[in-house]
């Protein structure tokens, strides 16, 4: 099969679902199973609920609603937006963006200034007449935002046809053809782009039924394994893959394990690979430019990109190219290009930090953090530590406001996992003369703060 | 005054979670997520296999009794009392 690269002007129409008839299982597990006729009704009476609007700002927290609320979307020919976290200024920040009337939930959660839409099933006798809908190839259907360190979020739109050669590459890479049928089962949310990739569109376009939760625990996930039939795909990160390992659950066989968001070790795959008795792939991507690589860790550290995919080096950065990467997108690591086309990462762009698999612009961050009242001056600091999830803290010179205050405010500007653990108030910071903060100076300060520092 | 299962869990809190807090600065009533404490759920999961490995059984997540085991330390300790093997 050819894997044509995508063009942003492809007008051609496009399946929403491959390998899938109307009467095959899309989403369920267990008890519950939903058929595609079943997900399109509940799809098209949704449409006809949904206000006029340009986008959907799509807060599901279920994966089946979450998709309900996509394709409902798409029938009305809205963009899905998609925050980059649910803390609130980001909420409000999407929610006042033109074209944002309304939010599609399918809990309590409120966003202020704009419609709140409930997700709610088709009602009984509600069908879905016709064939399986395709969409234009160029169609925008979502939009994701990153932070760089310029403080502005960056948008990212995504065209179907993008998404579709993505899913159809990773799919080919990964043998899923053979798992027709199957289920997924994913430990990450499908509002961010990895769990967009690999728990929604993979099983779109390769036949596969997509599970509704979003299991923490190892006795969780193990248990949404178990209600699966064979063949099982589990789609997850090195955090959770960590504590199935450590907590000694028994797990059914897997046909395949996908891991993203942050590198896994070796010694990790092989336990797992042991444990599941299948293999475990890792992705390497990013948001703006969706999957670029994968390996199979028990294999090496090499990846290997995508077919059709490139990667060019330009004054010591590199950027991604073809496949479904219509735009070349700089990449965030330094790599080392081997033979075959594959690479090894090196290291992170600085500005660029990761915690819990989650990025974030250190220089977005500060400025979040000066944002506040209170706050003279601050810096986020990431230290060196063994600690399996390190964390950030971070450092400010207050006017004599709490520091709780001062947490309390932050936690409305951040995703939860970038708050500093802790906040030291602090005499001043150890700026240089260009005003920068170089790394060393810090790391005395941290060391200082520690009980029984200098 | 917390018991002395309340505070062997704020030290495995404490421990495994690297806080700067001190068990003892734990509130046995206080909230342990979002508000008070300030975890999320990475710190939950991290959590959950430190009490699987210290008390020999798996935490499970319901819908219902999620929010009321992880509600405060007191909450939790009483969760562990019932369900420990160890």
């Amino acid at each position: 099969m050819s894997s044509p690269a995508v063009t942003g002007s492809d007008t051609a129409e496009l399946p929403l679902f491959r390998h899938h008839r109307l009467d095959s299982i899309i989403s369920g597990s267990g008890t519950t199973a939903i058929t595609t006729a079943r997900l399109l009704a509940d799809a098209s009476a949704l449409a006809e609920r949904l206000p006029a609007a340009e986008q959907q700002l799509n807060l599901c927290e279920r994966r089946y609603p979450f998709l309900v609320g996509l394709l409902a979307a798409l029938l009305r020919g809205q963009l899905v937006v998609l925050p980059a976290s649910r803390a609130a200024a980001e909420l409000q920040r999407v929610a006042a963006q033109p074209g944002t009337r309304y939010a599609l939930t399918d809990s309590s959660i409120t966003v202020a200034g704009i419609e709140r839409v409930d997700y709610r099933p088709a009602p009984a006798g509600h069908l879905w007449q016709g064939p399986l809908p395709t969409l234009p190839g160029a169609q925008a259907v979502v939009e994701l935002y990153t932070s760089g360190s310029s403080g502005q979020p960056t948008r990212h739109r995504k065209c179907w046809g993008e998404l579709v050669t993505g899913a159809e590459l990773t799919g080919l890479r990964l043998g899923l053809g053979a798992l027709t049928g199957g289920y997924v089962v994913a430990t990450v949310p499908p509002q961010h782009m990895f769990g967009l990739e690999a728990s929604i569109l993979l099983p779109l376009q390769w036949g596969l039924a997509l599970t509704d939760g979003q299991p923490l625990f190892p006795a969780d996930i193990a248990a949404s394994l178990e209600q699966c039939a064979a063949p099982r795909v589990l789609v997850t990160t090195p955090l959770h893959l960590h504590g199935l390992a450590t907590a000694g659950v028994t797990l059914p066989r897997l046909a395949a394990t996908l891991s993203a968001t942050a590198p896994l070790a070796a010694p990790l795959a092989e336990r797992f690979e042991a444990l599941s008795a299948a293999p475990l792939f890792e992705i390497y991507g990013s948001t703006e430019s969706g999957a670029i690589a994968t390996r199979r860790t028990v294999e090496g550290e090499a990846w290997h990109p995508l077919d059709t995919v490139q990667l060019q080096e330009q004054e010591g950065r590199w950027a991604a190219s073809g496949g479904h990467i219509t735009t070349p997108q700089w990449l965030h690591d330094r790599l080392e290009p081997l033979a075959d086309g594959r690479f090894r990462l090196l290291g992170r762009d600085t500005d660029l930090l990761k915690v819990a698999g989650k990025r974030a612009s250190l220089a977005d961050l500060n400025q979040r953090l000066l944002s506040i009242a209170g706050v003279v001056d601050g810096t986020f600091f990431l230290p060196t530590s063994t600690a399996p999830t390190p964390r950030l803290c971070a450092f400010v010179v207050t006017d004599g406001t709490p520091t709780a205050t001062i947490v309390s405010a932050l936690r409305q500007l951040l995703d939860p996992v970038f708050l500093p653990r802790p906040l030291y108030t602090v005499a001043s910071l150890p700026r240089n003369a260009t005003g920068k903060l170089p790394r060393q100076p810090l790391e005395r300060l941290y060391r200082a703060c520690q009980p029984g520092g200098q | 005054m917390s018991t002395e299962l309340e505070h062997a869990v704020a030290a495995l809190i404490v421990e495994t979670l690297n806080l700067e807090v001190s068990a003892a600065e734990i509130e046995p009533e206080a909230p342990l997520f979002r508000e008070g404490l300030g975890l999320d759920s990475i710190d939950a999961l991290e959590l959950a296999m430190a009490i699987s490995k210290q008390y020999g059984f798996q935490l499970r997540s319901d819908d219902s009794d999620n929010a009321r085991i992880f509600s405060s330390l007191r909450a939790l300790s009483q969760h562990i009392a019932a369900h420990r093997v160890s």
